[in-house]
C-alpha cells in the first residue's frame, strides 16, 4: 500500500520536533526549523523506500495532534516501530547542510594527505624501545 | 530432478568465492589445473552505495547490511540464532564477506599455534607459525596490506608491503596515552591500498569500508583476485547454491550438486577434487546436508565434530568521551591503530589467553544518536538529543575488544530441523554461549581499556561488555589436527575420511587467536592449494568422476 505523506504532515510535524527539538545553548535548529517535514523527509522516504511502509503505519498508530506526553507516546509504539520513526526523523534531520555545517561536519569527503613519516617512525621506536609484547614459543 | 547435460569434469571443483576460495583458485589455475567455482550470490552492485554524500549514513545499512538476518538477500540463507549469544555476519556473493570486511589484518601470533603446550588448555595446531610465515608474507602483497613493519608484538621479520595512512588525532591521544601506561600500541594494518597496488586505487578514507568500499582501495577479492583468475580461465558460476558435496561407492568425491538459483534447476558438476570455502556456518552446513547411507551423520564427520567447536571473537566496546574536537568520522573504517598489550595469558588474571583492541572510526552525526558503539540509543531523544550529538561529534573514540575465543563442542552450527532456505536446503542453526572465561576476559580488558581512554584524556567513559552482532569472525567449525579421531581435517586442509575433500576456510582453525582472522585464511588456503599442486600426482581420484572424465 503507498502513502501520501501530505497526510500525515501534522503528525509528522509534533512526532519530529518531540524527538529533535531545538536548543538553545548549541544554537541547533529543531526538526521543523531544519525543514525535516517538507523537505529532508520526502528525500530520506525516498533513499530508505524499504523502511517507508512501515513509518507510515508506525506513524498512523499515533494520534493526529501532539498528545501531553509526545515522546511516552511514540516510545509506547513498541521498540521496532520507535526505531523505524526516529532513525528516519535523525536522517532527514542531518542530510541538511546547515545542520552539518554547524556541526563542523564535511560529510565522508575523500582525503588525499601525506603521511608524516617522521612523526610515525618516533612513535614507534618508543613503541620498540619497549620490548617485544609477544611469547616465544620457539 | 538432477538435470542430465554432460558437463566438463573440472580438476577442482570449489564451492564458495570469498578470499578461501578466491586464493584457491587463483594459485591452482596458475598451476594449470581447470577449475571451476560455484558461488550461491552475484558480483556486489557498488552503485547502490551513497557513498560520498550526507545519504550514505542513512543508506548504508540496506543493501550492504552485514547481517544476513536483516538484509535477506535471495542469495542469503537463514540462520536460526535464538540459541546464540552472538550473531554470524557474512556477505553471500562473489568476493565473499571480504567486501564487507573492516579489512584490519593481523597474523597470528606465535603461541596462538601453541595453546596446549603454552597454556595448557584448548589444543595446538598441527602447524606453528614459522610453516605459515612465508605465506603470510605472499598473501600481504597481494592484498594489498598498508601499515608499518617491526611490530614488536610479532617475532622479528613481518614486513609490511604499503605505506601507512598517516596518524589521526585520536591516534595520537593513545600512543602518547599508551608511551605513558606503558603500554603497547601500534599504527593499524590494513588491507586497503594506500598507494596504487594489485588493481586497486589508493584509499580516499571515506570510510564506508564495512558497507562497500565504492573507491576501489579496500582488498575485496572480487577486486584482487577474481579479475586474474578469469583470465587464467577459471570458470565462476554465480547464483550456484551448492546442495550436496557427493561421493561415490570407493568413497571419494565425485563432485557437487548446485541449484542454478536464475532456474531452480539442479545440476550435477563432477570434479576430480572437491574445496569447500563456504565459512564457519556455510562449511558445515554443506558437510552436514551431504549425509548419505554411507555418511549418515554428514560427510566427512567420522569424529563427530563437524559443526563443533564454533568460536566468533566475542566483542565489546569500550568509548570515550573528549573535550576537544578531531576528525573522528574519517576513514579507513578499518582500525587506526591497534593494541596487542593484553592478547596473550597473563600471571595476573583468572583467565586464559587474552584480546586485541582495536581503534576504529566512529562514523558522522547520524551514528552518534545510533546503537554503535554506544550499545543503545533508547535514551538520545528529545531534550538529549543535541547535548548528545555535541558530546560525541567529533569528540569520541572508540576501542574495540577483540576477545580470543577458546573452542567448547558445546558450541556449534547444526541443520535446523524445520527451517530451509528457498532452495529446501536446511538452514544453520548456532548454539553459542560465551563462556566464563570470555566473560573474566572481556571484564578486565575493558577495565584496562577505560584507563587507556582516561589516560588519554576521556572525561567520560563507556561500556558495552559483549555486543550481539558483531560474528564477523566464524571460525573453529571443521578442526584441523593430526588424530582423525578428534579433528575433521589434517594440516593442509584434507578431510581424513574423504581424501579428495578439503576445507580452507576458517572453519579449520583449532583456536581462534585474538586477531582478525582474514590473514590466516588467506595464508592456509595459499599453503593448502600448494600442498594440493605438490601431490596432485598422487591424489587419489574417485573411479566415478574418472569416468565421467573419460565420457566428457
Ligand atoms: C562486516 C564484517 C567485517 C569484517 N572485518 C574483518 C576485518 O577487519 N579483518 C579480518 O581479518 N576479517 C574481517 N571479517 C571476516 C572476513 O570477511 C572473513 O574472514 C573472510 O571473508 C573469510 O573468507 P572465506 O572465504 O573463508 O569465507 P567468506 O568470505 O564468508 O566466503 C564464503 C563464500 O561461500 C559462499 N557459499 C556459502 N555456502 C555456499 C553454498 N552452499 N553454495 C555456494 N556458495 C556458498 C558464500 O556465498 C560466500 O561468498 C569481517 C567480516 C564481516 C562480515
Ligand atoms: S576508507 Fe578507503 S578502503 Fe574504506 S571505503 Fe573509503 S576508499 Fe575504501
Amino acid at each position: 500500500m503507498t502513502h501520501n505523506i501530505n497526510d500525515f504532515q501534522s503528525r509528522i510535524a509534533w512526532v519530529a520536533d518531540t524527538l529533535i527539538p531545538s536548543d538553545s545553548k548549541s544554537g541547533m535548529p529543531s526538526a521543523t526549523e531544519a525543514g525535516v517535514p517538507e523537505r529532508l523527509l520526502p528525500r530520506a522516504l525516498k533513499e530508505r523506500h524499504d523502511l517507508a511502509p512501515s513509518f507510515f503505519l508506525a506513524l498512523s498508530r499515533l494520534p493526529e495532534t501532539c498528545p501531553s506526553s509526545p515522546l511516552d507516546a511514540i516510545r509506547a509504539l513498541g521498540s521496532d516501530d520507535f526505531h523505524t520513526i526516529s532513525f528516519l526523523i535523525a536522517g532527514a534531520y542531518f542530510l541538511d547542510e546547515t545542520v552539518n555545517r554547524k556541526l563542523r561536519y564535511p560529510g565522508q569527503e575523500a582525503l588525499h594527505e601525506t603521511p608524516d613519516y617522521d612523526e610515525i617512525m618516533e612513535a614507534i621506536e618508543r613503541v620498540q624501545a619497549r620490548g617485544s609484547v609477544y611469547v616465544d614459543v620457539a | 530432478m538432477t538435470h542430465k547435460e554432460r558437463t566438463t569434469v573440472y580438476d577442482v571443483v570449489i564451492v564458495g568465492a570469498g578470499p578461501s576460495g578466491a586464493v584457491a583458485a587463483r594459485r591452482l589455475a596458475e598451476e594449470g589445473m581447470s577449475v571451476i567455482c560455484l558461488e550461491q550470490g552475484e558480483y556486489p552492485d557498488y552503485t547502490k552505495l551513497r557513498h560520498s554524500g550526507f545519504e550514505f549514513e542513512l543508506t548504508k545499512n540496506q543493501y550492504f547490511a552485514s547481517n544476513p538476518r536483516r538484509r535477506m538477500a535471495p542469495s542469503d540463507y537463514p540462520v536460526n540464532v535464538v540459541d546464540s549469544d552472538v550473531e554470524p555476519l557474512m556477505w553471500n556473493g562473489v568476493g565473499g564477506s571480504s567486501v564487507l570486511y573492516a579489512a584490519a589484518w593481523h597474523r597470528l601470533k606465535p603461541s596462538d599455534f601453541r595453546v596446549r603446550t603454552v597454556d595448557g588448555i584448548a589444543d595446538d595446531w598441527p602447524l606453528t607459525y614459522a610453516d605459515l610465515e612465508p605465506y603470510y608474507t605472499r598473501v600481504e602483497n597481494d592484498f594489498a596490506v598498508s601499515g608499518v613493519g617491526g611490530d614488536p608484538a610479532y617475532p622479528p621479520g613481518y614486513e609490511i608491503p604499503l605505506p601507512p595512512f598517516p596518524l589521526t588525532q585520536m591516534d595520537r591521544k593513545l600512543a602518547a596515552a599508551h608511551d605513558r601506561l606503558g603500554w603497547h600500541w601500534w599504527p593499524g594494518s590494513n588491507s586497503i591500498a594506500t598507494v596504487k597496488h594489485n588493481g586497486l586505487l589508493p584509499c580516499v578514507r571515506r570510510g564506508a569500508c564495512t558497507w562497500g568500499c565504492f573507491d576501489g582501495a579496500k582488498a575485496s577479492v572480487d577486486r584482487t583476485h577474481w579479475p586474474t583468475c578469469i583470465r587464467l580461465g577459471v570458470k565462476l558460476v554465480q547464483n550456484a547454491r551448492v546442495l550436496r558435496v557427493e561421493t561415490g561407492s570407493d568413497g571419494l568425491a565425485t563432485g557437487v550438486t548446485y541449484v542454478d538459483r536464475g532456474t531452480g534447476r539442479a545440476h550435477f558438476q563432477p570434479g576430480r577434487t572437491v574445496i569447500v570455502s563456504a565459512n564457519g556456518v556455510g562449511t558445515p552446513r554443506l558437510l552436514l546436508n551431504s549425509a548419505s547411507k554411507d555418511h549418515p551423520d554428514g560427510l566427512a564427520n567420522s569424529s563427530g565434530l563437524v559443526g563443533k567447536r564454533l568460536m566468533m571473537h566475542p566483542y565489546g566496546t569500550v568509548s570515550g568521551l573528549f573535550d576537544d574536537f578531531f576528525e573522528n568520522w574519517q576513514g579507513p573504517y578499518g582500525q587506526r591503530s591497534y593494541s596487542l598489550e593484553f592478547a596473550e595469558t597473563r600471571k595476573d588474571t583468572n583467565f586464559y589467553r587474552g584480546a586485541k583492541w582495536q581503534l576504529m572510526g566512529m562514523g558522522g552525526a547520524l551514528a552518534t544518536v545510533g546503537t554503535w558503539p554506544w550499545g543503545g540509543n533508547s535514551d538520545v531523544w528529545g531534550e538529549n538529543f543535541h547535548p548528545t550529538v555535541q558530546k560525541r561529534f567529533g569528540r569520541s573514540a572508540y576501542w574495540g575488544i577483540m576477545a580470543e575465543d577458546l573452542p567448547s563442542e558445546d558450541n556449534m552450527v547444526s541443520l535446523d530441523p524445520d527451517l530451509t532456505d528457498a532452495d529446501g536446503m536446511p538452514a544453520a542453526k548456532i548454539t553459542y554461549k560465551a563462556s566464563q572465561n570470555t566473560w573474566d576476559l572481556l571484564h578486565y580488558n575493558q577495565e584496562r581499556a577505560v584507563e587507556s581512554m582516561r589516560e588519554a584524556g576521556a572525561y567520560e567513559t563507556a561500556v558495552m561488555p559483549l555486543q550481539r552482532e558483531t560474528g564477523w569472525h566464524i571460525l573453529g567449525s571443521v578442526r584441523m589436527g593430526e588424530d582423525p579421531r578428534n579433528s575433521v581435517v589434517d594440516a593442509f586442509g584434507r578431510s581424513h575420511d574423504v581424501p579428495n575433500l578439503f576445507v580452507m576456510d576458517g572453519s579449520v582453525m583449532p583456536t581462534s587467536g585474538a586477531v582478525n582472522p582474514t590473514g590466516t585464511v588467506a595464508a592456509l588456503a595459499l599453503r593448502n592449494s600448494e600442498a594440493i599442486i605438490e601431490n596432485r600426482r598422487s591424489q587419489p581420484v574417485s573411479k566415478a568422476a574418472e569416468a565421467l572424465r573419460v565420457g566428457s
